[in-house]
């Protein structure tokens, strides 16, 4: 199934300047500069899904987001089938790339129905013959699990699941090859989750997408994900395939990620502190 | 048996909407004993949070708590003058609250803060107070309180303002500790440490702990009891290991099935179909029988009690609200097959 490297991030950097104001200007201070991305490489194989991991600050949505083409890099390189990445990316290059946003109350228009959202999409990119575009609305919502009658509904009708499943097929609605989800999970109720990741994990196997799945939660990682590349301060520290990666990690920083994720306890014996640390 | 510290009884809180009430909590009751360390669990709008907001009086308007009883130490409070009622609540158990940052006082230092009800309530001296700020901080695991003492809320990380919100929560020399999700905010590194605090203050302190979460994996490490609370009630409740090992209720057993394990990859999750119940509507029979892969017709007319559960592990103080408590061994049986991989 894991083909070829579909993309490729090359030293990418990105910072940020926090703004300069006239009298740090006056006294000649020095803006300050976050690192937020600090010299990434990654590379996505065709069909593959590579999970992002990392806390709050260790920079994986700005990573995403600059994969997506939301910020420019401040350098380095990113390849999309060989081929470099512009700041001026051509049509075809931006529908090949989409996110998944990780809040589906904000990123989804509300005074749009669905179908007014979904044809908004279709049309513009002229993805499929005018009179087809019905059709496809229709194809879409049968793709992510949600009934017809969706299509005239806005979002506020919906459940944060439901909307999640909205905004899935928005993404999928450019046909893109490369998925970006940013935290896809982390609003929504856990009994909803595993509906997402359902449904991520299909659409992945039999559209044959390759994904990068951005989490803070080493489970739901686990489950997606065929290899993971753990992120901290903005560099990646360790990159491994899924099963290696939790049964041997290599860093520091990732067994310190291991040991801490909380874990059932199913046994009355010792301190539940203790074991978590011990495995 | 000693009474329990805290008994709440048949606790209801309603939502007043223009167009009609919405039941947020229906009829939940617990209790929590001595140096015990209890746990609800629920998703957003299980009425988790509610219930313990209800307990300290902390609900605004349009929510209400309709009714109820509360029990401190087997005496029945609810009756008591306003400010009585407030003075035998604070004098018992304090609040730790999810948002640390929302909670704390940015314009004080956060020593005052701790120092704050020593100074004010237990009558020390504002020397005395600040001793017991220091010991404070330094229980909650912050290395150099005396220099933390002088710093505002920004100055700090996530986990050292829960920290301080812990000693806060110490300061007033309570039984028990209400803490309503109080690592969600945090990364996952520093929750691993805040709860570490709290189960060693539980331990060593011989304090109460009601903790509610929607998280079963923090709940199973830190807590030996537990609630399950859905659509606004308990469906199920015991020592946390029995649940864990042996749910008596179908949303517990789902709900363990559907949390992605980190030490364990499945073929399929087990996903929970459907939505929560919508509140403001009527229920009839179990309210999660519009989602349980097990429901019969009697789920769906009748109402089930919360009642004992008979030979389940642990048994002693096992209750599931549920008509088919005794066919758990065959919902096993048919999910393991869906998920593809046996877990232990």
């Amino acid at each position: 199934m894991i083909g070829e490297e579909i993309l490729s991030v090359d030293d990418l950097t990105v910072h940020f300047s926090a703004g300069v104001t006239v009298t740090d200007r006056l006294f000649g201070k020095k803006p300050r500069v976050n690192r937020a991305v600090d010299g990434v490489d990654l590379v996505l194989k065709k069909g593959e899904v590579l999970g992002l991991v990392g806390e709050s600050g260790s920079g994986k949505s700005t990573l995403a987001r600059c994969i997506v083409g939301i910020y420019p890099p401040t350098s380095g390189v990113i390849r999309y089938g060989g081929e470099q990445l512009d700041t001026n990316r051509t049509r075809a290059q931006r529908t090949a790339i989409q996110m998944v946003f990780q809040d589906p109350y904000s990123s989804l228009n509300p005074l749009m129905s669905v179908e007014q959202t979904l044809s908004e999409i279709l049309k513009y990119h002229k993805l499929v013959p005018r009179n087809k575009v019905h059709e496809r609305c229709r194809e879409l919502m049968y793709l992510v699990g949600l009934p017809e009658r969706a299509l005239e509904q806005r979002p506020r009708q919906f459940s944060g699941g439901q909307r999640q499943r909205i905004g899935i097929a928005r993404t999928l609605a450019l046909e893109p090859s490369v998925l970006i989800a940013d935290e896809p999970t982390s609003a929504l109720d856990v009994s909803i989750q595993a509906n997402i990741i359902n449904l991520l994990t299909d659409l992945q196997g039999t559209l044959g997408l390759s994904m990068i799945f951005v989490s803070h939660n080493m489970g739901v990682v686990r489950q997606i994900s065929d290899r993971i590349a753990v992120m901290y301060r903005g560099c990646i520290v360790e990159t491994n395939e899924t099963q290696s990666l939790f049964d041997e990690p290599a860093h520091a920083y990732t067994k310190l990620l291991l040991a801490a994720v909380p874990r059932l306890i199913t046994s009355k014996t010792g301190s539940a502190g203790e074991e978590s640390i011990q495995r | 048996m000693t009474a329990p510290v805290l008994e709440i009884r048949d606790l209801s809180v309603e939502v007043v909407l223009p167009h009609g009430l919405l039941h947020a909590v229906r009829g939940v009751s617990l209790t929590v004993a001595p140096g015990e360390s209890v746990a609800i669990v629920g998703e957003s709008g299980s009425g988790k949070s509610l219930t313990l907001r209800a307990l300290l009086g902390l609900l605004s308007r349009p929510v209400r708590a309709s009714s109820g009883t509360i029990l401190i130490d087997g005496v029945d409070i609810t009756d008591l003058p306003s400010k009585q009622l407030h003075r035998k609540l604070t004098d018992t158990m304090s609040m730790i609250f999810q948002d640390p940052l929302a909670a704390l006082n940015p314009l004080m230092r956060v020593g005052d803060q701790i120092a704050e009800v020593p100074l004010r309530r237990l009558g020390k001296s504002r020397a005395q107070a600040k001793v017991i700020a220091l010991d404070l901080m330094t229980k909650t695991g912050l290395n150099d309180p005396e220099q933390i003492y002088g710093v505002y809320p920004h100055q700090l990380s996530g986990g050292m303002r829960q920290r301080i919100g812990i000693a806060i929560a110490l300061s007033a020399q309570p039984r028990l500790i209400l803490a309503d999700e109080p690592t969600t905010a945090l990364d996952v590194t520093t929750q691993a440490q805040v709860l570490n605090v709290l189960r060693d203050l539980q331990r060593d302190e011989y304090l109460g702990l009601l903790l509610v979460s929607h998280d079963l994996a923090v709940v199973s490490e830190t807590c030996s009891r537990l609630y399950v609370m859905y659509g606004g009630k308990v469906v199920e409740s015991g020592p946390v290991v029995d649940l864990i090992n042996e749910p008596k209720h179908p949303y517990t057993f789902a709900l363990l099935r559907s949390v992605p394990d980190p030490d364990h990859r499945v073929t399929k999750l087990i996903a929970i179909e459907g939505e929560p119940p919508d509140m403001a509507q009527p229920l009839t029979g179990c309210c999660f029988a519009p989602r349980c892969p097990f429901v019969t017709e009697k789920c769906r007319e009748q109402e089930p009690p919360l009642g004992l559960v008979a030979n389940a592990a642990g048994d002693a103080g096992r209750r599931s609200a549920c008509w088919h408590v005794n066919e758990a061994q065959e919902w096993a049986a048919i999910v393991s097959e869906q998920m593809g991989d046996a877990r232990p």
